[in-house]
């Protein structure tokens, strides 16, 4: 299947902006620049529900045939929990398509998740509906 | 996969002011979704959608706000259980984990595809309000009572929390800063607090309260929690905590505290609300005692119990500033 990495502000599939989701331990400003996001493809190769992070390990292959591991973070699975997502909501192996933020510092393949779109259509936004406000932080 | 954009709105917060389009499938799924079928309940707890965080209005740097002062009122009216023994049972779950840090109930979509957390929107800097708050809980009007030789340094670890704080690390917040108990079980002779984690380091922490009669035991090793002996007076449990270590901050505001540290914990039952109040002196960093206090009323009855949280520190040496929570 065709992988799509984007950078910028031109997203694949014509998303986009949601501000980035705040983060509990840090914040998110501290690390990533939403105004820098990007989308790919990929396959779920590990999951970490650990505090003070949730990371999600995935697997991008690029326009070569490259496979390149990505890290994507996110809230701890308190916040997570409190908010309906819990670790059996993803599996080792499903191909989604994944919405970050960039690392400020330059890491290429590390991310801050913004959404998870399944196969079968349904998403997990890790944040607010853009009509709704968020609460929090 | 194709995506229908079905809607757009103004994201509020600071100059970022975007458009948002959020992407739906079309019509035609039909199955039940993974989302609907792993539907886990949200909110559970005490901090259904954390109506007490975020605010300081006690001046104490720490961001909790207090339960509406109706709720407080309406939960000391109900009837006190109490145990055989004949003094008030605590056991139940009371707290927000922490200070009560923000979290937020999730929702659906309309059709019932899209999941959001519903976390605050930050911009790509800091909001504006958020930093006010930040700056307020550096200035409170009741901050701990730092020696004035002391006060530049908390400041300066505070303004740089998330490179400085030990709690970052996934070292342990330890006792006070743990906060209130999220869940209390009391048994004769011992009560057990355990904490909840929302959004921190912290692991699985508990304390278990000595209330046999037994003294401090002077050959226990220093510690995050402290050794806690309590006793009752009238229907007020009374937890002294001593031998802590000194690697622990108060709160996330940068603020120390020596191996000195003496903590005397009350809880008060009335009805569904614990009057909680600490009393922290160290004469080593204090003027004076900094006295804290919050009410809790009793939360979840029959939810989930507190779940494992290990701490494991990925991001730390991507940290690129000073920004803080």
């Amino acid at each position: 299947m065709r992988q799509n990495l984007r950078n910028g502000l031109t997203m694949a599939f014509g998303l986009l902006l949601l501000a980035i989701p705040a983060l509990a331990h840090h914040s998110a400003t501290a690390e990533f620049d939403s105004s820098k996001s990007f989308s790919v493809k990929a396959t779920i190769t590990k999951l970490e529900w650990v505090n003070p992070h949730v990371y999600m390990y995935a697997d991008v292959t690029d326009e070569s045939g490259k496979v390149i591991p990505y890290s994507f973070e996110t809230g701890p699975p308190g916040n997570l929990r409190r908010a309906g997502v819990v670790r059996t909501m993803f599996n080792v192996g499903d191909v989604v398509t994944i919405e970050a933020a960039v690392a400020k510092d330059g890491s290429k393949h590390l991310g801050l998740l913004k959404a998870v779109h399944f196969a079968d259509g349904h998403t997990i936004v890790f944040g607010s509906a853009a009509d709704s406000e968020g609460k929090n932080y | 996969m194709k995506f229908r954009l079905v809607g757009c709105a103004k994201v509020a917060g600071l100059a970022l002011t975007a458009l948002c389009f959020m992407p739906v499938l079309g019509t035609a799924q039909t199955a039940q979704t993974p989302a609907q079928t792993k539907k886990v309940p949200t909110g559970y707890g005490l901090d259904k959608d954390q109506p007490f965080a975020g605010a300081d209005p006690n001046g104490t740097g720490l961001p909790w706000k207090e339960p509406p002062a109706e709720e407080i009122e309406a939960a000391r009216k109900k009837p006190t259980p109490h145990l055989a023994d004949g003094h008030p049972d605590l056991t139940g779950f009371w707290a927000p984990a922490g200070w009560g840090y923000a979290v937020s109930a999730g929702t659906d979509s309309a059709d019932g595809k899209t999941h959001y957390t519903q976390r605050r929107q930050e911009g790509p800097v800091q909001p504006p309000d958020k930093v006010a708050e930040l700056k307020h809980r550096l200035e409170g009007s009741n901050l701990p009572p730092y020696r004035p030789e002391l006060i530049d340094k908390v400041k300066y670890l505070g303004s740089h929390q998330s490179h400085e704080d030990p709690a970052f690390k996934c070292a342990p917040k330890g006792f006070p800063r743990v906060g209130p108990p999220t869940e209390i079980v009391q048994v004769p002779n011992e009560i057990v607090f355990l904490y909840d984690t929302v959004n921190s380091s912290e692991q699985n922490a508990f304390r278990i309260v000595s209330t046999d009669g037994r003294e401090h035991d002077a050959s226990l090793n220093p510690s995050y929690y402290g050794d806690s002996i309590g006793h009752w007076e009238g229907n007020t449990m009374v937890i002294d905590v001593t031998n802590f270590v000194d690697d622990t901050w108060l709160s996330q505001n940068g603020t120390i505290h020596s191996d000195a540290m003496h903590v005397v914990e009350k809880l008060t039952r009335e009805g569904l609300m614990i009057d909680w109040q600490l009393s922290i002196e160290d004469p080593k960093v204090f003027t004076r005692p900094w006295v804290i206090e919050r009410h809790l009323i009793h939360g979840l009855q029959g939810g989930h119990a507190l779940e494992e949280a290990p701490c494991v520190d990925h991001d730390y040496g991507h940290l690129v500033n000073d920004d803080r929570n």
